[in-house]
């Protein structure tokens, strides 16, 4: 796509800049390493995330916000399962301010307001939780990579959410920030010395600690499991089966992707979308997805139909599944499904924001931020016989089947 | 061949040349914006949505989206998404009150061949669908089992999803309130026994009626070399017979005059609420900037008055998440409030909501400055992607008629003053004006 620089800071953070001329916003990154074996404390991650927003030593919680607001900045901080993003998109004028703004809450949040963080996104999620989608998908997680923190979905952040408190919250915080954790990433109209001097000034003085990160460990599903969830006043089933596949790094990735885009999810032309949408009816919304984290990944079918048909629906993905395992696809297929991948690429690399999350992304998932670019090769150079041998190896195995639907529909009578 | 007769160059924030409308002899408009880049967006809106409904035709709008994708004589059912698909497009289309709109985005290609193929597509969709009966399945009742499930069926499994969001009941709940005569106030999708039993000679009626060459605007953006490109777009945009719109007439809304509450059960375990207001008409440029202004102000960013207020300054909250917004139509825009809340605090969540509407006659220098730099980010958020710049024109072209008020935006919300905004807050969002929507859940 576009060319970028690497460099590192005088502690050792790995920093990349794109420089995009002549455009308005210019984003500011920061991704962190964050699988420590704190995070077994479910919603820690995302509750420390929270409070770097509620105050430091100089700035209470209004006035950070009004900061983020007065200057439209588009501010982020999200805890996903292998790492935390810091997100910040502004006017190029306003850039320099953001820096030392995040330079501020990164050294000196004062961690105070736990208990009320906590409340706060107990109701968000109780809020949530009232949609039966999430409520499904919850489930599904929850059981597919159970006592593992890939688990720690919202019902269980719920369960043991009374357990965090600030001591936790900095030692967390404390273990995560370090030089060698960080990656910094800067799309913009900028020049690419003064933000060198300028990042070396806010954010070259973070020391590094002792802590060092913990793996966590490979997932795994022994058995088939159906867990339901009943609710009596819905007109649709929610129905999905997942797998625990290949995670990232490995060689299997982009196989395991290309295979997703071909059975549901290139948009209205995928296996699943032609045949159970338009040839049978049976739903509006019917998808896979491939989630690869750095220890596992996910891979996922989902429907939404009316509630009897959901055996109909479960062997309608055993069948699509199975033609995957027996029947090579033909050559214009898997050739359609590249070309799909990557030239949506290219819609997803629209913006300034869109270029710095995939570059962070890839570089924080230890494949580098080069990866993006190889990516292309490494899809054309898949053949029909590793999508065969990826269906057979990684969804052959064990599965969780969620459903979500009235108590008769589920065999709860 | 359709003659261009009209050619009209339109200044657009942020894009290096001017935007070019083009107006043909049968009405059709054709607009070329030029954005730099590999990715192209092709869409055409029609002005067709719920407003031209009534209750037996209800959803029509929405269904003959779906069936718009369903084949021509040259591409079968399914030829559309696979070969478009197979060059990375995002292909789909939206029905709303005011518009349908079909798009399409991809990488142009080398020698700009893919725009060459999709122009044919996406032109071919529109003028030559064959609305097939197989595709569409047959009519049913619905105590009985369909007989055949196909595309009509995928729409009441559209309705099925959407009833069973919480966020839609109570939208819709406030919606029928909202209008008792305009066709607003029925959703947009329809119910799922008029699509069931709806034939499918109401259906071509309905897109000979309406998809006729003055409804339609084309827009194309990308990056594009000379005149070439409107030749090609005109060349393909051949209407095959000559269609004139039958114009409908419908009933104006006669204006609220006494707060209006509803509420209803579901099976959840929290509450959720809308408090919905009449706007100005979209086209009404500087009172929708004006509500726009108030619902960034009380409701968006962690800094608004219902986060600070109800959220972040309460020690133990009674709102899970709030926030304000403006939906802009045609006929009359709807400012709204939205929050979920805890259910057993239901009667202090409204009394807090209606006590900041209130508050809301004395406004800030710093609110209105703050609400003045987002709306201008908002605004040159709507000139980064080649999406968004081909959603904004049509927006201004089907709601508003008249693309001309993009360029004044920035102008008009400069001049904007807090006596400004404290008027359009007396105006339009006392309390007498109010409608409110409350789902809470079901007692065991």
């Amino acid at each position: 796509m576009n060319k970028f620089e690497k460099y590192t800071l005088e502690n050792g953070i790995k920093t990349i800049i794109q420089v995009i001329k002549n455009t308005p916003r210019t984003s500011f990154d920061i991704f962190v390493r964050a699988n420590n074996e704190l995070s077994s404390m479910p919603g820690l991650a995302s509750i420390m995330s929270r409070l770097l927003l509620q105050g430091t030593k100089t700035k209470t919680q209004e006035e950070i916000a009004e900061f983020i607001d007065e200057n439209g900045i588009e501010f982020s901080v999200d805890a996903k399962n292998d790492f935390l993003r810091l997100h910040a998109y502004c006017l190029n004028e306003d850039f320099a301010g953001v820096l030392d703004f995040v330079q501020d809450i990164l050294n000196n949040s004062t961690f105070d307001s736990v208990e009320k963080e906590c409340l706060k996104m107990e109701g968000e999620i109780n809020a949530e939780l009232d949609s039966p989608r999430a409520k499904a998908v919850d489930n599904l997680a929850k059981n597919i990579f159970k006592n593992h923190p890939y688990g720690n979905t919202y019902t269980v952040i719920l369960d043991k959410i009374k357990e965090i408190n600030k001591d936790a919250v900095i030692t967390y915080y404390k273990n995560i920030f370090t030089p060698e954790n960080i990656n910094i990433v800067v799309v913009g109209d900028v020049t690419e010395s003064d933000i060198l001097a300028k990042l070396n000034q806010n954010f070259g003085n973070l020391q590094k600690t002792e802590s060092g990160l913990l793996p966590f460990e490979v997932p795994f599903l022994k058995e088939d499991k159906v867990v339901t969830i009943a609710k009596e006043d819905v007109q649709q089933a929610q129905v999905l089966q997942g797998w625990i596949v290949c995670a990232i790094q490995d060689d299997d990735y982009i196989p395991l992707s290309i295979l997703n885009t071909i059975l549901g999810s290139a948009g209205l032309s995928s296996r699943l979308f032609v045949e159970l949408r338009d040839k049978k009816g049976l739903a509006y919304v019917v998808r896979s997805s491939f989630d690869a984290m750095k220890t596992a990944g996910l891979f996922t079918v989902y429907i939404a139909t009316e509630p009897k048909n959901i055996q109909i629906c479960l062997d309608g993905f055993k069948e699509e599944i199975g033609k995957l395992q027996t029947e090579p696809v033909s050559d214009k297929e898997l050739q359609d499904a590249k070309n799909n991948i990557i030239g949506k690429r290219k819609f997803f690399h629209e913006t300034n924001s869109q270029k710095a999350y995939y570059l962070g992304y890839f570089e924080n998932m230890e494949l580098g931020a080069e990866f993006d670019d190889l990516l292309e090769e490494k899809i054309q150079a898949v053949t029909k016989e590793d999508i065969l041998r990826v269906a057979n190896k990684y969804l052959s195995g064990a599965s969780v089947v969620s459903l979500l639907a009235p108590s008769e529909f589920l065999g709860q009578e | 061949m359709a003659k261009i007769i009209d050619k009209k160059r339109q200044d657009y924030p942020y894009l290096d040349r001017p935007v070019e409308i083009y107006t043909l002899d049968n009405g059709h408009k054709i607009i070329i914006a030029n954005k730099q880049g590999d990715l192209v967006n092709i869409s055409t809106w029609v002005k067709t949505g719920s407003i031209h409904e009534d209750d037996k035709i209800s959803g029509i709008s929405h269904f003959l989206e779906h069936l718009m994708f369903k084949g021509t004589p040259t591409y079968p059912a399914g030829d559309f998404d696979r070969i478009l698909e197979a060059k990375g497009a995002i292909v789909n289309a939206a029905t709303w009150k005011d518009y349908t709109f079909y798009y399409v985005t991809l990488p142009k290609g080398q020698d700009d061949k893919d725009f060459g193929l999709v122009l044919d597509l996406h032109a071919d969709m529109m003028l030559n669908p064959i609305l097939p009966e197989f595709e569409i399945g047959p009519t049913f009742s619905l105590d009985e089992d369909a007989p055949e499930k196909r595309e009509r069926y995928v729409v009441i499994e559209e309705i099925r999803m959407r009833e069973d969001q919480p966020w839609t009941k109570v939208y819709n709940a406030l919606n029928h309130s909202m209008y008792k005569c305009h066709p607003y106030k029925r959703d947009v999708i329809g119910t799922a026994d008029i699509i069931a039993s709806m034939p499918r000679d109401t259906i071509t009626d309905y897109y000979k009626n309406w998809y006729t060459p003055e409804n339609m605007t084309t827009i194309i953006v990308g990056e594009f070399d000379g005149d070439e490109i409107i030749d090609a777009v005109v060349e393909k945009f051949e209407f095959p017979e000559k269609r004139i719109c039958k114009k409908p007439t419908w009933e104006q809304e006669i204006a609220q005059n006494q707060t209006e509450y509803m509420e209803n059960t579901a099976k959840i375990n929290t509450g959720f609420l809308i408090f919905g207001y009449h706007g100005a008409k979209a086209s009404n440029l500087r009172d929708t900037i004006l509500l726009d202004m108030v619902g960034i102000i009380l409701g968006e960013g962690k800094s608004s008055r219902l986060q600070k207020h109800l959220i972040e300054q309460p020690k133990e909250p009674i709102f899970n998440m709030i926030g304000s917004d403006q939906y802009h139509f045609r006929d009359g825009n709807t400012f709204f409030v939205q929050a979920n809340f805890q259910p057993e605090h239901k009667e202090k969540a409204i009394e807090d909501i209606k006590k900041e509407i209130e508050a809301l006659s004395s406004i800030s220098e710093d609110e209105l400055k703050k609400a003045k730099k987002k709306l201008k980010i908002r605004f040159a958020d709507t000139a980064e992607t080649v999406s968004e710049i081909g959603e904004t024109i049509g927006y201004y072209l089907t709601v508003c008629d008249d693309l001309g008020l993009f360029a004044d935006y920035l102008t008009i919300m400069d001049s904007i003053s807090v006596d400004d905004v404290q008027n359009a807050v007396k105006n339009y969002l006392s309390i007498d004006k109010a409608t409110i929507s409350v789902l809470i859940p079901e007692k065991e």
